[in-house]
């Protein structure tokens, strides 16, 4: 593309009736795309209708509160004797992988509104609409984070309340514990807007969105030790990258001193996997229509 | 100094895969008229529009709209124009006002002109009564106007829609021509693609009939229906088994056409003398004893013309 | 407007009323046959678009693998995983028919809303083949999964030993139970205005049943306090059941149990569907 500058004056300004041109090069100048600020503004705003919509579901608190807690309480109450006796405090080592796998859901979610826009035809209007082209993916990118991070809050807060869980570690490791649970999230949607752009079909999406909960979530040490794993799975389970990130939330949550390289970790993969996702999702984006 | 149109497409091609979509389309748009662009279910009209929307990129040719091409300059282009496809693409969880409201907003007007912006646009399509509703309780044809008031929150200097009453009811269809009308009163020049020959008859200044992906013809309503000849003097037989005598009747006059409906259908026959014509039918038929159930003089419909030109009915 | 005579014929009282006859709406027979017919066009959907099918299945069986893989050694340490995944594998199907109810009510609210229903109710049909043939065709739709969780434990170690009668019960026991659950879902979705609030109304309690329940733990894994309840879970009983179908130990308690329940369900929220359905409109 070529910049904006050039972009103001036509190709065949000469050709165009005068008043024609001048109403267009001020249209141009007036509704300008291109800008940082311009993509602040125009992803605020679409962010402000996807947060209107997520408010409007009748099942939101459904899935941003109940559905997580009940699946602490759940494996807490099946798992706490048992853990008990390996000498593990479960409802420490449990939080983190509830909390994550209350991320990935909101990623499950952003999927399925993305895939409604593209159906509804919502994306080509905004894409046919002088704005900035980033504002639909950060529009959704950030509502889901707002979510995202309010279910967290939710969680922190029942988990303390109710089944004595105890963030030990310092104010930095807190600082630590949030951004690992933000980049978390912002891997997790960009991941699944590859899946919304490439399915497109909304029924399609929430069948199909599932899949990777099995082997991402379920198969690591988030619910039980890489101890408890048959040997052959154990060096996927300890290396994979929901485990890595979980070891380093409770080593965020415990405190001490050896968090740091497990966080250093945990970003490597998740930066890592963010970025093939982020130029993934791109050009499947590119190629929308 | 010549003055060009306002959009102008020079050999628009694109394929998906091995399917070519668009074979090379040419048309051109004055300001302030409306374009109607005609043709059946999968002509390439939706590609086309995409193309010129700057949604999809052509394979080939040129498009300008004001003169600024549509692949070299497509920020500019989206600041001209404004897009209404061919499914509503409205927030259902939304009210019409919100949404309104999110729409001039992303178009640079500020907080306050966004809210009159969006309470001028609703009284306009007379959608106030409904305004803080949610759009998933809209009827087709509300959703549709809100949809096409959502695409002219800034006057746009083109604009598009794809097939705007496809799939509405009778009432809503006037409602929502007398709404294209208005807007091309205001001077918006308005391309439309339409399946609909009466709406293209009843909206467009000029047409281009499109079939797989090819100008197949483009004119006035009226130059269209003269290249399909002049008028047609139609009859329906009170008894269907006086065909063949009517047949041999009137064979000095010219071919009987037979209709869609076959002989049970009304039945034309070329008037190029118009209501002497008529008249002369009507003598020959009485003289001969045969009944008739009905008699009229017609000017082609566009249906006549599409059938001509490519051999299918729409 | 003249229209040719159709081969229409003389329509006397009699042969109305052998029309009517011939299309006679009640009756066992009739009524089985347009259940079948109904059933078998709802099938037929599901296979041509098989995603939601296979996803379902699949999930409960990847549930089935990575459970045994994560808690074998937790619940029953030092031991193999084999054993494990017998314990397993009767609780991880009835857990994936369960998380069906949801869509099973969904299918149907989308039944009633799409003209389906209308158009059925409108043709001389048995009064009941939109409810019937969606319930036979959900257990057609759980009957497969059960066989997939089998066939996929067979691989881990999960075995028969309970000869051919248990085996049926095996696989119909959690149907018939998971079915009259399914009920539940039905009598919301009449009432429903959206097909969000189905699974909402119906999300949040199938996981507590799972989790108290002794399906992943046997119960002395469980607190004190929450072991009454999971003894009383119908989940753990039905479970058990199956755990007793599987093994060839006696089961007749249980299995009765858990036909009284699936009757008392079926007895209570099918008359309030029906009561509702016959309503709509
Ligand atoms: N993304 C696409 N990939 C492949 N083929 C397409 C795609 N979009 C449209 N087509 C094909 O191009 C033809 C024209 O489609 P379209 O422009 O939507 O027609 P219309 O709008 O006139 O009904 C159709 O045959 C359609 O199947
Ligand atoms: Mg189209």
């Amino acid at each position: 593309m070529s910049n904006s500058k050039e972009n103001m004056r036509a190709t065949k300004v000469e050709a165009i009736a005068p008043e024609i041109s001048a109403l267009a090069q001020k249209m141009i100048a007036k509704r300008q795309e291109t800008g940082w600020r311009r993509a602040i503004v125009d992803s605020w705003l679409i962010t402000g209708r996807n947060l209107i919509r997520l408010k409007r579901n009748p099942i939101i608190i459904v899935a941003i509160a109940i559905f997580p807690i009940v699946f602490l309480a759940g494996f807490w109450i099946v798992g706490q004797k048992l853990m008990a006796t390996q000498g593990v405090n479960y409802i420490q080592y449990l939080v983190p992988i509830i909390n994550l796998q209350a991320l990935f859901f909101a990623g499950l979610g952003s999927a399925l509104m993305f895939a409604q826009d593209i159906e509804s035809g919502m994306m080509d209007r905004c894409r046919a609409m002088p704005i900035a082209r980033i504002a639909t993916i950060a529009g959704l990118v950030m509502a889901y984070m707002v979510r995202a991070l309010l279910s967290t809050l939710i969680l922190l807060l029942v988990a303390f309340a109710i089944f004595g869980f105890r963030f030990q570690g310092s104010v930095i490791d807190a600082l630590g514990y949030l951004l690992l649970i933000v980049i978390f999230t912002a891997t997790c949607i960009t991941g699944y807007s590859v899946l919304a752009i490439k399915l497109r079909r909304p029924d399609l999406v929430n069948a199909v969105a599932i899949i990777p909960y099995t082997p991402l979530l379920l198969l690591s040490n988030g619910f039980s030790p890489t101890e408890n794993f048959p040997t052959w799975l154990q060096p996927i389970i300890r290396y994979q990258p929901v485990s890595v990130t979980s070891d380093a939330l409770r080593s965020l949550v415990a405190g001490g001193s050896n968090s740091l390289p497990l966080f250093g970790f945990s970003l490597l993969w998740l930066v890592g996997l963010l970025v093939v996702f982020g130029v993934w999702a791109k050009n499947a984006y590119k190629q929308l229509v | 100094m010549l003055v060009a149109p306002i959009v102008e497409v020079k050999n628009l091609t694109k394929r998906f895969g091995n399917t070519v979509v668009l074979r090379g389309i040419n048309l051109t748009v004055e300001r302030g008229t409306v374009l109607g662009v005609l043709g059946p279910n999968g002509a390439g009209k939706t590609t086309a529009i995409n193309c010129l929307t700057t949604l999809l990129t052509p394979d080939g040719g040129e498009a300008t709209i004001a003169g600024y091409n549509v692949v070299e300059q497509p920020e500019a282009v989206r600041s001209l124009i404004g897009l209404t496809g061919q499914f509503a693409a409205v927030d259902e969880v939304l009210t019409a006002r919100e949404n309104l409201i999110l729409f001039s907003r992303l178009l640079r007007l500020s907080g306050g002109a966004a809210k009159r912006r969006a309470t001028e646009l609703l009284t306009q399509f007379d959608l106030l009564e409904a305004a803080d509703r949610q759009v998933k309780t809209f009827s087709g044809g509300m959703r549709r106007r809100l949809d096409l008031a959502a695409s002219i929150v800034v006057s746009p200097l083109v604009l598009f829609l794809d097939e705007p009453t496809t799939g509405l009811d009778p009432r809503s269809r006037q409602q929502l021509w007398a709404v294209v009308k208005d807007l091309k009163a205001q001077g918006i020049t308005i391309i439309l693609t339409t399946q609909y020959l009466e709406e293209a008859d009843a909206l467009a200044d000029q047409i281009v009939v499109i079939d797989q992906g090819q100008v197949i013809a483009k004119g006035t309503v009226d130059e269209l229906k003269d290249k399909v000849g002049g008028k047609f003097c139609e009859l329906r037989l009170a008894n269907l088994e006086d065909y063949e005598k009517v047949k041999d009747l009137l064979s000095d006059m010219g071919e009987v056409i037979v209709g869609e409906m076959g002989k049970e259908g009304p039945i034309a026959i070329a008037a190029p003398d118009g209501a002497n014509t008529l008249t002369e039918v009507v003598l020959r038929l009485e003289s001969a004893n045969i009944p008739l159930a009905d008699i009229s003089l017609r000017r082609p419909s566009l249906d006549d013309v599409f059938f001509s030109l490519t051999g299918h009915t729409t | 407007m003249m229209t040719q005579k159709l081969a229409q014929p003389e329509l006397d009282p009699d042969t109305i009323a052998a029309m009517v006859a011939a299309r006679r709406e009640g009756g066992l027979q009739r009524t089985l046959h347009d259940i079948v017919v109904v059933a078998w066009r709802n099938m037929l959907i599901d296979f041509r678009n098989p995603a939601s099918l296979v996803v379902s299945a699949l999930f409960s069986t990847s549930l089935l693998f990575v459970f045994t893989a994560s808690f074998a050694q937790v619940v029953t340490p030092g031991e193999g995983f084999s054993g494990y995944a017998q314990f397993l594998l009767p609780f991880a199907s009835v857990q994936g028919l369960m998380f069906n109810t949801v869509d099973i009510g969904v299918f149907f609210y989308n039944d009633l809303e799409n003209g389906m229903d209308i158009r059925l109710r409108a043709m001389p049909i048995a009064r009941l083949s939109a409810i019937g043939g969606r319930l036979l065709s959900s257990g057609a739709r759980l009957l497969i999964q059960v066989a997939t969780i089998v066939l996929a434990g067979h691989l881990i170690g999960f075995r028969f030993q309970g000869g051919l009668l248990g085996a049926i019960g095996f696989f119909l026991l959690p149907v018939v139970f998971t079915l009259s659950l399914a009920l539940i879902g039905f009598y919301i979705a009449v009432g429903a205005k959206s097909a969000e609030t189905v699974s909402a109304v119906l999300n949040p309690w199938i996981l507590p049943f799972t989790f108290l329940s002794v399906g992943y733990v046997p119960i002395e894994g469980f607190p004190d306090w929450a072991q009454p309840i999971v003894t009383r879970n119908p989940v753990s009983i039905l479970s058990e059941a199956m755990r007793s179908l599987a093994s060839g130990e006696p089961a007749l308690q249980n299995v009765i149990i858990i036909l009284l329940c699936s009757l008392a369900l079926c007895l209570l929220f099918g008359t309030l569907t029906v009561r509702a359905y016959q309503r709509r409109i």
